[in-house]
């Protein structure tokens, strides 16, 4: 029974690692879109959703078939909720390569948030691939950089309404990174059974 | 916290074979506690030690207390008897006496014991059937020997034996043990009714069942008390390495 159940978790990592890849492509695709390139983020983002769903099912069933507990339930349970987080970031990719494609406007606070942002998904992509719990400290505190430019975009609005679209990338950005960090938050609730 | 059982400083020999080896436990009143742990490694043991069944087995030594609900039952004035009284037992292969009607099973330690006058026996029975989700099945043939009812039917009535006594605290060695899932699962629904009354100690040795019914688990290796704790807190993050493996089928 015990090989069973390893077997189907060790899919769930494969998957989650797709997912993991996947969300950091629709990054970089939505990065350039910023500077002007515009790339199929969406396609990205729809893969994503569905290979969600895959591990959804198979979490579903590995729950059913093998009633797991203690670090297994654990894992099992954290993988549906890095599923959401993972499709969440490809999902707000798209939205910002959406809004650079419509809004017009500088991008200052953006492009300096990007690679904050980017560095954050990177990182809490490592930190659940290993459960490296030492890498949480580093999430919180990009989370922060991250939550500071967007206080700064939404400022600056009302000076010059026209950095609208700075403040509507900026947006997903920060949503972005709390995902990452929502990420390391179920790290150590693997590793220690705490829910951060 | 109002504790029906606690176990100090607790030690059980079979001869030179120390099978319990220091146990501090304590079991909460009215709730499910399940003691589980791999074969051999002491609960069924350690069960027979909270009505004194242990002292039938010659050989077996006790050292250290078990008090029922704050009275050290090994004490020299305490009578073994009126423990068993205070504290049914359910044993994992069902017992019902087969040269005795169902009737008559769960009437006859109210009559040994000469505990209710006659009329109120058939009384007692009926609530005992009653409690053990029994009744049903067996009020249109009480007079019927119990080896036309099957395992699970056989496994409430001894229930409904021990409940006919009007116990405190029920222990439960094993009892589904050699039940097939439909009188597993009314025996699991039974105990759930139960628990608003009665403190029942369940013997396991299958995590899944003590994940499913009780609301305390006890985690037992080689006679050391592992881990203890709320189940859902065991089940879901144990904090010892053994427990982990325990549960999750990692050990040995």
């Amino acid at each position: 029974m015990r090989k069973l159940l390893n077997i189907g978790i060790e899919q769930l990592k494969k998957m989650i690692e797709e997912m993991a890849t996947g969300s950091l492509e629709a990054l970089e695709s939505a990065r350039a879109s910023i500077e002007g390139d515009f790339n199929s983020t969406e396609e990205i983002a729809s893969r994503l959703h569905i290979i969600r769903a895959e591990v959804l099912d198979l979490a579903t069933e590995l729950l059913v078939r093998y009633s797991p507990v203690a670090t297994d339930l654990r894992f099992i349970q954290s993988a549906i909720d890095v599923s959401y987080d993972l499709y969440r970031i490809s999902r707000y990719a798209m939205e910002i390569e959406r809004t650079a494609r419509l809004v017009q406007g500088p991008m200052e606070l953006s492009k300096k948030a990007f690679p904050i942002a980017e560095k954050a998904v990177r990182i809490s992509v490592v930190a659940f691939r290993d459960l490296d719990e030492t890498l949480v400290g580093k999430l919180l505190e990009l989370d922060k950089q991250v939550d500071s430019l967007y206080i700064l975009s939404l400022k600056a609005l009302n000076e010059s309404p026209e950095r609208a679209g700075d403040a509507l990338v900026m947006r997903h950005l920060e949503r972005i990174s709390d995902h990452a960090k929502e990420i390391g938050a179920r790290v150590i609730y693997i590793r220690e059974g705490r829910r951060l | 916290m109002n504790l029906a059982i606690e176990t100090r400083n607790l030690h059980v020999y079979y001869g030179n074979n120390h099978v319990i080896k220091g146990v501090d436990l304590q079991i909460p009143a009215k709730g499910i506690f399940a003691l589980m742990g791999p074969s051999g490694c002491g609960k069924s043991t350690m069960l027979r030690t909270f009505n004194r069944l242990i002292e039938l087995n010659d050989g077996a030594r006790v050292e250290g207390e078990v008090l029922l609900f704050g009275k050290n039952i090994y004490s020299p004035d305490v009578d073994p008897i009126g423990i068993r009284r205070q504290v049914g037992m359910v044993f994992q292969y069902p017992n019902p006496f087969p040269h005795l009607t169902i009737y008559d099973n769960v009437a006859l330690g109210l009559k040994l014991n000469r505990l209710l006058p006659g009329e109120k026996i058939r009384e007692r029975v009926e609530w005992a059937l009653k409690k053990a989700a029994l009744w049903d099945e067996v009020k249109d043939r009480l007079d019927d020997y119990p080896s036309n009812l099957s395992g699970g039917q056989k496994q409430r009535l001894v229930i409904a034996r021990a409940l006919a006594m009007k116990p405190r605290v029920l222990l439960m060695d094993e009892p589904t043990a050699n039940i097939d899932p439909v009188g597993t699962a009314k025996i699991e629904e039974l105990l759930f009714e139960l628990k608003e009354e009665y403190t029942i100690v369940l013997v396991t040795h299958s995590p899944a069942q003590a994940a499913r019914v009780s609301d305390w688990v006890a985690f037992l290796y080689l006679g050391k008390l592992i881990e203890v704790g709320p189940t859902r807190k065991v089940f879901e993050n144990p904090e010892h390495e053994l427990t982990e493996k325990y549960v999750t089928g990692a050990l040995g």
